[in-house]
């Protein structure tokens, strides 16, 4: 395990917790199983990073790709007919996408 | 609907003599009266009314007086809006008048006098009068009287009602504060007796698809298709736009119930009415 | 009691001269009662009364008609004339000595907010039709069995009111539909001028509600008092 990709993910998550702010306030309470899944996620990674313990590890990458794909579930209608206001929604999308990739190579290198 | 009786240019005692008998042979015994007396009448006026079976008020009106009869038991409607924030109060106000008849009043009472500012300029626009304001303890309150709306006529250089409220919505449901304006000022539009027409285009389309509104919760309010449901059900036209319908794969069969698609021209005949007032969000 | 039994039995109980009139004010050409014609000639609010009264005038006066505009005006039959209005007319008559207090007394006649048609008269004992206000021209002791006949069931006593200006249109006839209660006067310059009210003669306005109990309260005086 290496852990420098948690550190990586660890910044994103932070970074996450901004752009995921902003989107909420436009979005509302369909985006609090996500928000709810990020906060997760910070934490367990954050844990990880400290304790290098493996099984962590592994449950802040699970907990990684969960924010993803709560991002996505979301968040699709939304992309799907909202083609002036998604803009807005790209930063926080370009960034949690970026985890799973993170949370698989954390594991594997 | 309660009796007007201008009986002015008379004095007391004669004013009370003469209010007794009309309130003693109105044709629907017991119903409201309002007089329309000069000052200098309502000396004793009180007692008239206890012997009749009424309790009194009397208000200036210009250099009149008004002494309105109410049959007593029947107190004067009041409502308190302290703690609502808005459209709250100018629903919950609104809703209130509609059970009245025209003539009854209305006391309304909250702690804060910008929500009372708020309410005033929704029911006079609805044509309905403030007839005074005060405080009671740490309460500030209005008394409305609901009147009729008095139509315009259709003469040469008298402008029209402007009595349509049309809501353009262009967001979706991709800026949830926006797609809720636009229903929350639907229903207070809706509550000041305007007749209300949304118009969903480009993204606005989107909330007019099946099932979408939906997912759009804030937790002082509800859900937005409950919202919609509402407006759809208390009479406002919701269009959505056919081009931008079409631009994103919405059919007619994947509309929210009370949905229709409409046209350009019918979106350029709406902006073109006069009687409507517009509302972007 | 139909009104045609009503005024016969008036006439004779009171030992009136003329009939009591029925006046009606008609909204609109369709409130005109059916079988009743546009009456030709001009005159005044108060003439077609007396006309009804001792003559049997049976018809209805629209705007065009009406030569007393003031009298027009408070029933609603045409706009009040501005110096009416605004007090100049009455000041200029004599009546007041400042413009005020003739405003003051304009801004008091009853007057109906409602815009009318037609006043439509007919004597009580031939009215086709309900009537807003039935008008009586009687001495002052007719007037009294009047007041009496009203109070008698429930009492009470009648307040009066009246300005010596537009006497049986505002006075009797609006003042009188617009509260539901009867009211007397005293007539004005025009109708004592023109009309042909007697000296001796009062005017009173009542409720045509009130006229059936009224007349069995007569019944009442005739035999106790004879």
């Amino acid at each position: 395990m290496n852990m420098t990709y948690q550190v990586i993910a660890l910044a994103i998550l932070f970074s996450s917790m901004v752009t995921g702010f902003i989107i909420f306030r436009m979005q509302g309470m369909k985006l609090a199983p996500h928000f709810g899944a990020l906060v997760l996620a910070l934490i367990a990674t954050l844990a990880a990073v400290i304790t290098g313990i493996p099984v962590i590890v592994v449950a802040a990458a699970v907990l990684q790709v969960v924010v993803t794909l709560t991002a996505y579930t979301q968040l699709f209608e939304i992309l799907r007919d909202n083609f002036q206001t998604s803009p807005g929604y790209s930063a926080h999308l370009a960034l949690v996408t970026m985890l799973p990739v993170l949370a698989i190579a954390g594991l594997l290198m | 609907m309660v009796k007007t009786v201008k009986a002015l240019g008379i004095r007391a005692p004669n004013a009370g003599i003469l209010v007794g008998n009309i309130l003693r042979n109105l044709e629907v015994p017991g119903e409201e009266v309002r007089f329309i007396v000069s000052p200098g009448a309502e000396a004793g006026m009180d007692a008239v009314a206890r012997k009749s079976g009424y309790s009194v008020e009397v208000t200036p009106l210009g250099k009149d007086l008004e002494i309105r009869m109410t049959p007593s038991g029947k107190t004067l409607e009041e409502i308190d809006v302290t703690g609502e924030t808005c459209p709250g109060p100018v629903i919950l106000v609104g809703e209130r008048l509609s059970s009245l008849a025209a003539g009854e009043r209305l006391k309304v009472k909250s702690t804060s006098p910008d929500t009372l500012a708020d309410i005033t300029a929704a029911i006079t626009a609805a044509g309905s009068l403030v007839l005074g304001q005060g405080t009671e303890g740490d309460r500030h309150f209005i008394t409305i009287e609901k009147a009729e709306k008095k139509e315009k006529t259709g003469e040469p250089g008298v402008p029209v009602n402007r009595d349509r409220v049309l809501v353009v919505q262009s967001n979706g449901t991709g800026n949830a504060e926006r797609a809720y304006a636009t229903f929350i000022f639907a229903k207070v539009a809706v509550s000041m007796g305007k007749k209300v027409t949304v118009f969903l285009l480009m993204d606005g389309v989107s909330i007019a698809r099946k099932g979408s509104a939906a997912g759009v919760k804030h937790p002082a309010f509800a859900r937005l298709d409950l919202l919609m449901d509402e407006m759809v059900k208390a009479g406002v036209t919701i269009y959505a736009c056919e081009n931008s319908a079409a631009f994103r794969g919405i059919t007619e069969k994947d509309l929210a119930p009370g949905v229709k698609l409409a046209g350009a021209a019918t979106y350029i005949q709406l902006l073109s009415d006069p009687s409507y007032a517009v509302v972007n969000f | 009691m139909t009104y045609e039994e009503i005024g016969k039995e008036l006439i004779e109980l009171l030992g009136l001269k003329g009939s009591p009139v029925a006046v009606k004010l008609a909204r609109t050409p369709a409130d005109v009662p059916a079988g009743y014609e546009k009456v030709t000639k001009k005159e005044r609010h108060c003439q077609f009364v007396q006309d009804a009264r001792l003559k049997g005038l049976t018809g209805y006066v629209t705007r065009a008609e009406h030569l007393c505009k003031g009298g027009a005006a408070v029933m609603g039959i045409e706009p009040s004339p501005d110096l009416v209005a605004d007090g100049t007319t009455y000041q200029k008559l004599g009546n007041f000595k400042t413009v005020e207090g003739a405003v003051e007394t304009v801004h008091a006649i009853p007057k109906l907010d409602e815009t009318y048609f037609a006043s439509v008269y007919a004597p009580l004992d031939k009215a086709a039709f309900e009537p807003d206000v039935v008008v009586f021209v009687v001495t002052p002791r007719q007037a009294l069995r009047l007041s009496q006949a009203y109070l008698h069931v429930s009492g009470g006593r009648i307040a009066s009111d009246y300005s010596g200006i537009q006497s049986l249109c505002a006075d009797a006839v609006v003042a009188v539909k617009q509260r539901g209660v009867p009211n007397m006067t005293l007539g004005c310059n025009g109708s004592r001028k023109y009309s042909g009210i007697a000296e001796d003669e009062v005017i009173l306005g009542f409720p045509p509600k009130d006229l059936g109990a009224m007349v069995e309260a007569l019944r009442t005086f005739k035999q106790k008092w004879g």
